[in-house]
């Protein structure tokens, strides 16, 4: 390949045109010397000051991943709850508000019409889980699933925070509802909490455990399912009483936590093991 | 010296069919680009790359340590941008990059001062809080490329970066990739040829699952060399000799057009003539050359 043709690969053409000839022709008749030392000595010394704005830049960037570098050797919060306030995060004030004029307004027209605030809550408690598990775990949903696989933490060890996220809301709105309805301390303690909480827990391990296979949708959607056939079909009675007859409600409720914090940590065991967010 | 190492890499998602197809290759510090046509490839093996999947079979060698062995430590100095992604449309851009930061394990002391500098270089940082879900495709992009830079990666993968993208912003990330390769490795694929011509250290081109060309750019072109040929033809005939040459490219002129072919023999058409090669044509070689042959 002659000049001319290395000089028209580099600027994209492909053919010599009359005025590209032109110009070849000027070039050809210019005559320039090499440069000399002193020459090239001058041009370094004219470049030195960019080179050194360069590595200067340089140094301050690489400095900021020393800096990180030395934070991470310092002891600090544990991991998992610099996790769950990073999760705490994904909670928008928007849903925050929309749930709790939720339970606010269905407690109101539970009492108004019905006279049975407290049916009301046992019965959307589940729900209000499912709707808070789905929220807190839509990062497939948004697609950003994979950037936070490249983050430093793993996604157990994610799911896991996002898991407590979505416990302790639960557990501090559904209280807060259970101390708006209730006079006696006693009775919210012994009783109601532990009412709602049971089939909490057990909807949240259906929801998660079934989102292994189902997807985040399909789990809590299988959940929810399962929750709406217990209160239309059982009349308030729990399906572990088919399969359990005879025991009492708060034998079942103990029967369902523990049911549901077994899924749930089968759950988080499972991801353990899958230390990728794809395969 | 920052390494990484493909290893004899394979990747298959069905029985019989390989995305990735026993891969080799040796990357340093620098931009390097991954070109292929669709479906070749590119994105299982940046996936790869990333540790977002596993492989098959083969190693990914990080400093000649398998990623997979110490992911989480690999993971801590890499920036990773998928293809496909999106974000919580309900935070602001600042938001997103604040929890980001956390996830990345980037303490509170100095992650609102990391968000605002890398927000800048990228040029997001007027748009921060606004909601995300506001917020047009290109820049979108750039919020992409903004999370992967918050730990200050040693390894940053880029898939389709330039996607998105208009002319302007094109040459502004070209030269912006350049700039971070100098201190680290930026592995970045693209399907627009034109992308990284003057800018990357090293192009990989990926066809059918395997790896038909690693080297540099003007060993790229060189592929060509003497093999580029153009000739004046009619509108009717094109698609003619596109069913017979390698065709790179086709520019119209009033009735007729002129059109690029490469072949190892100069074509047997009226007025055909040499030509240099250009990135097109190296690529359209290679894609004929191996997309013939059947996949294993």
């Amino acid at each position: 390949m002659n000049k001319r043709e290395k000089i028209l690969g580099d600027i994209g053409e492909d053919r010599i045109d009359s005025d590209m000839k032109r110009i070849f022709d000027q070039l050809d008749t210019y005559q320039i010397k090499a440069p000399s030392m002193e020459a090239t000595n001058q041009l370094l010394e004219n470049l030195k000051p960019i080179f050194r704005e360069e590595t200067a830049g340089t140094h301050q960037r690489r400095r900021f991943r020393d800096i990180l570098e030395d934070t991470r050797s310092q002891r600090g919060i544990p991991v998992l709850l610099q996790l769950v306030g990073a999760q705490t995060a994904l909670m928008s004030k928007g849903f925050i508000t929309l749930t709790m004029a939720l339970v606010v307004v269905g407690l109101l027209l539970a009492n108004l019409f019905e006279s049975s605030s407290s049916k009301f809550l046992i019965t959307m408690s589940p729900f209000l889980g499912l709707f808070t598990l789905f929220y807190e775990y839509r990062a497939r949903l948004y697609k950003v699933e994979e950037m936070e696989g490249t983050c430093r933490y793993s996604p157990v060890q994610v799911a896991a925070a996002r898991l407590l996220v979505v416990l302790g809301y639960n557990v501090v709105l559904c209280t807060a509802a259970t101390v708006m309805i209730t006079s006696s301390f006693a009775l919210v303690i012994g009783h109601l909490m532990m009412n709602w909480l049971a089939p909490l827990l057990l909807i949240l391990g259906i929801a998660l455990f079934t989102s292994l296979k189902l997807g985040i949708a399909g789990g809590c959607m299988t959940a929810g399912v399962v929750w709406a056939a217990q209160i239309t079909l059982m009349d308030g009675a729990s399906f572990l009483h088919l399969l359990l007859p005879g025991l009492t409600n708060g034998v079942t409720d103990a029967v369902s936590m523990v049911l549901g914090i077994g899924l749930l940590y089968v759950t988080l065991r499972i991801w353990q093991h899958s230390e990728r967010w794809c395969t | 010296m920052l390494t990484l190492e493909l290893a004899d890499l394979s990747k298959k998602y069905k029985v019989d069919s390989w995305v990735v197809n026993h891969v080799s290759a040796t990357m340093k510090a620098g931009l390097f680009t991954l070109i292929g046509p669709n479906g070749a490839g590119k994105t299982t093996l940046l996936r790869l790359l990333a540790g977002i999947v596993e492989p098959t079979s083969g190693k990914v060698l990080f400093n000649r340590q398998d990623i997979h062995q110490s992911y989480s430590q690999y993971k801590q100095r890499l920036g990773y941008m998928p293809q496909d992604f999106d974000f919580y449309p309900d935070m602001t851009g600042r938001e997103f990059l604040h929890y980001m930061s956390r996830l990345k394990g980037i303490p509170s002391s100095l992650y609102p001062l990391r968000v605002e500098e890398v927000a800048q270089s990228v040029g997001v940082a007027p748009f921060l809080e606004l909601k995300i879900g506001e917020w047009s495709a290109g820049r979108r992009r750039r919020l992409g490329i903004a999370q992967a830079l918050l730990n200050d990666p040693d390894i940053l993968i880029l898939d389709e970066p330039m996607a998105g993208l208009d002319p302007e912003e094109k040459v502004f990330f070209a030269n912006y990739f350049f700039r971070l390769s100098r201190e680290r490795m930026v592995i970045v694929s693209s399907t627009i040829l034109t992308d990284f011509i003057t800018f990357t250290d090293g192009v990989l081109m990926i066809v059918k699952g395997k790896i038909c060309f690693d080297g540099r750019i003007q060993q790229f072109l060189d592929l060509v060399d003497g093999k580029v040929w153009v000739a004046p033809v009619s509108a009717e005939k094109r698609h003619i000799i596109a069913g017979i040459w390698a065709v790179s490219g086709i520019e119209n002129l009033d009735a007729n057009c002129q059109i690029r072919i490469v072949s190892d023999a100069m074509p047997d058409i009226v007025g055909v003539r040499a030509a240099a090669p250009s990135i097109a044509d190296a690529y359209t070689y290679l894609v004929r050359q191996n997309d013939t042959s059947p996949k294993e």
